[in-house]
């Protein structure tokens, strides 16, 4: 085994299947999306080249687009909240006891084997409002009448009842991650600092920050991309309504391309998200790179 | 050894590269027929034909078909029709959609006679259904009504009907009779109980906003009392616009019943068995909603209070109105289409077996048939059926026609979205108006020629 690892070509073989798979799946459909991304198709009529046209209209008049757009943003920025850092707070929570600490890890990790079905349904009976449902009836209880609310019908608040699911949904996973990155801190460093009289803060935020780092953000890029793509809890519990409250740049062009039969335009949508998750990374790894300096 | 090495990995990606390879030719057997010459005896070259099914395999048009088609089978050795399908609406069309896109036209399909249908047509895709059935002589079987619906504006048809059903208010007795309320007959009495069920804490109307048509038929009931069928016929074309009298008449409806609060809470993330579930629960007063449900509110899983407290009222009228009493949404459903590609003497002897078959079967199910047959009193069926069927012998000839039916693509996507948004009181009707008419104007004439 040691021998066929450390042949190159062999190695190269090897990963040659991976590769054709990767470039049928992934890289193909994003060139196909930009050539389509060029025509006005609705799928039965004949395919009519118009050029930049879709990306004139999507970057000129569409306000749906732009709202879909800063909706994702918000989105986004609640996963990513929800999802490393509470993640990173219960690993750092799990690190401190010794006691039941397997039982903690399984049960956050549980919610990230349901399927999204399962989910948007659990949460369209959380936020339920006629018949009344859990939330409400805990907001009720707890006095708290006044703010309870049909949270996936309210203008203002369905776009964070949407993020929430899927935010809380995949907290386990980061844990799980940075659990990891955090327990595998070589316990000398630690007890050198802690001799040295560092506070749990400074311990923290001078000694594990910077080792688990590379893993904070994997984690964080991870996170970002996913919330980026976004679909399938919000489009599953309110199908981008009321109105466009909810609706993601994915949705949108799921909707574009399949509901309202413009292929071209939705393929310009396609296009346009996978820039922008280039870019998000890059922009990660730009920022992370520049604290260290 | 070097050697052994570098030719296992060789035979090993191969393998891999195979597997792909054999994959990828194994995926082309889901088209609309396929042949498949089955080496048992009888020797028969068996024809696999594709219903995608709109209503979900399990609902009772798509059950009937099926037992009939393995019925015919039995005679037909070479014929088999399978089902595959799902009852959502939205994600039906879109895989529809994809399907025909990539050139994978089921044999047999449910549709509307929509703008997309109608792109269909012109690429004479799908099978003339007014031919056809007068060829089999079985035009004349249909009720009118159920056929017009199936058509096409300039009248032209390629689709036939399994279900037929009206359109009513249904109501509970009980909760009217304890608030001294009558089954309005216009729309000012109906706002009236409307607003009486809502100071009493009851909710008036419970709707499935989640579907989006159910809160578009609340859109499209003025229009049809003032216009009949002009207005959406000229507005989806831009000939007229939603500022129109008609069309702000709508728009306010909506708006009021949705600020005011007449719907029930947060009624944009109901779906269609929740809604359903809160006027069986006795939990709202109102539930609009096809006859097709006629039996499941007399069926067994219905409490005891709600059994026989469900009456219906028809549309209401107003002032002016150029359509009657008893003209109001009547549908035969969603209709199936027949590829033209694939559609062969074996299939057309299936659809002439089928029309025979079906009416009786369908209707024993508690059904409404679109075809001119229904069943007497000695039947045993539940008093509510009977008054159904009393009432749809006494309906009228114009009928009013789904919009989701009749406008494009993309004007209906944002339509059903923007509708519950200004029910929420996000627009005013004015601005909602100059949305929709934007949207027109940007997307009719793709389809509309």
């Amino acid at each position: 085994m040691d021998k066929i690892l450390r042949n190159r070509k062999a190695a190269l073989v090897f990963l040659l299947p991976a590769l054709l798979v990767y470039l049928l799946t992934v890289l193909a459909p994003i060139l196909w999306s930009m050539y389509f991304s060029f025509f006005s198709w609705d799928g039965v009529s004949d395919m009519l080249y118009i050029g930049f046209d879709n990306y004139a209209k999507m970057f000129g008049g569409d306000k749906t687009f732009w709202k879909a757009f800063s909706n994702n943003l918000i989105y986004v920025f609640i996963i990513v909240a929800m999802q490393v850092f509470l993640g990173l707070l219960v690993a750092i929570l799990l690190t401190s006891i010794t006691k039941g600490r397997e039982l903690f890890k399984t049960l956050y990790f549980a919610p990230a084997i349901i399927t999204s079905v399962a989910i948007a349904q659990l949460f369209q009976n959380v936020y339920s409002f006629e018949p009344v449902g859990i939330l409400n009836f805990c907001l009720q209880q707890m006095g708290l009448g006044d703010w309870s609310r049909p949270w996936l019908s309210d203008l203002k608040w369905a776009l964070s009842a949407v993020s929430v699911p899927e935010g809380w949904r995949y907290i386990g996973l980061y844990m799980i991650i940075l659990y990891s990155a955090l327990i595998s801190i070589p316990s000398d460093i630690e007890e050198a600092a802690r001799i040295d009289g560092a506070s749990s803060w400074n311990l923290f935020r001078s000694i594990k920050m910077p080792l688990i780092k590379p893993v904070l953000m994997v984690s964080i890029i991870m996170a970002t991309t996913g919330a980026l793509k976004g679909f399938d809890i919000p489009y599953l519990m309110t199908n981008g309504g009321p109105g466009r409250v909810t609706e993601l740049l994915p949705t949108y062009m799921y909707k574009t391309a399949f509901s309202s039969l413009d292929f071209g335009y939705g393929s310009a949508m396609a296009v346009f998200i996978v820039v922008e998750s280039l870019i998000a990374v890059a922009f990660i790894r730009r920022m992370m790179d520049s604290k260290e300096t | 050894m070097k050697r052994y090495v570098k030719r296992l990995a060789l035979a090993l990606s191969l393998v891999v590269l195979m597997a792909m390879v054999s994959a990828c030719g194994g995926g082309n057997n889901n088209n609309g027929a396929v042949e498949t010459g089955s080496a048992n005896p009888p020797k028969v070259d068996k024809k696999t034909y594709k219903w995608f099914v709109a209503r979900g395999v399990d609902s009772p048009p798509a059950v009937t078909v099926k037992e009939i088609a393995d019925e015919f089978s039995q005679t037909h050795p070479e014929f088999e029709l399978v089902l595959e399908g799902t009852g959502d609406r939205p994600s039906y069309l879109q895989k529809l959609r994809t399907l025909i896109a990539s050139n994978e036209m089921p044999a047999m399909f449910d549709t509307d006679p929509d703008a997309y249908a109608s792109k269909l047509v012109q690429q004479g895709k799908l099978v003339d259904m007014k031919k056809l059935l007068e060829e089999l002589g079985k035009y004349q079987d249909f009720r009118p009504v159920a056929l017009q619906y199936q058509q096409f504006s300039d009248g032209s048809m390629y689709t036939f009907p399994l279900e037929y059903g009206i359109e009513v208010f249904w109501y509970n007795i009980k909760m009217f009779k304890d608030l001294g309320l009558e089954p309005p007959k216009t729309f000012d009495e109906f706002m009236k109980v409307a607003g009486t069920l809502k100071h009493s804490g009851v909710t008036p109307i419970a709707v499935d906003g989640k579907d989006k048509w159910p809160v578009l038929r609340y859109l499209a009931y003025k229009p049809f009392r003032m216009t009949g069928n002009d207005f959406i016929e000229n507005v989806k074309q831009g000939k007229a616009s939603f500022k129109d009298p008609a069309g702000m008449e709508g728009i306010k409806f909506v708006h009021d019943l949705g600020t005011k609060g007449y719907f029930q809470e947060g009624f944009t993330a109901t779906d269609y068995t929740a809604a359903r579930d809160l006027f069986l629960g006795g939990k709202a007063g109102m539930y609009y909603m096809g006859s097709w449900e006629t039996m499941n509110f007399v069926n067994d899983k219905v409490s005891t209070e709600m059994k026989d407290n469900i009456g219906f009222f028809r549309l209401p009228m107003m002032e002016g109105a150029k359509t009657a009493e008893n003209d109001y949404f009547i549908n035969s459903g969603i209709g199936v289409a027949f590829n033209q590609e694939t559609f062969d003497d074996t299939m057309k002897e299936f659809v002439k077996f089928l029309l025979e078959q079906y009416p009786k079967a369908y209707t024993e199910k508690g059904q409404f048939s679109p075809f001119n047959y229904s069943l007497d009193q000695e039947q045993g069926m539940p008093e509510l059926f009977y008054k159904v069927q009393d009432e749809i012998a006494k309906s009228g000839n114009v009928f009013a026609v789904p919009w989701d039916t009749r406008l494009d693509p993309a004007t209906n996507e944002l339509l059903g979205n923007e509708l519950n948004a200004l029910a929420l009181g996000a627009h005013t009707p004015d601005d909602f108006a100059e949305l929709m008419d934007q949207a027109i104007k940007e997307n009719a004439p793709k389809y509309f020629k």
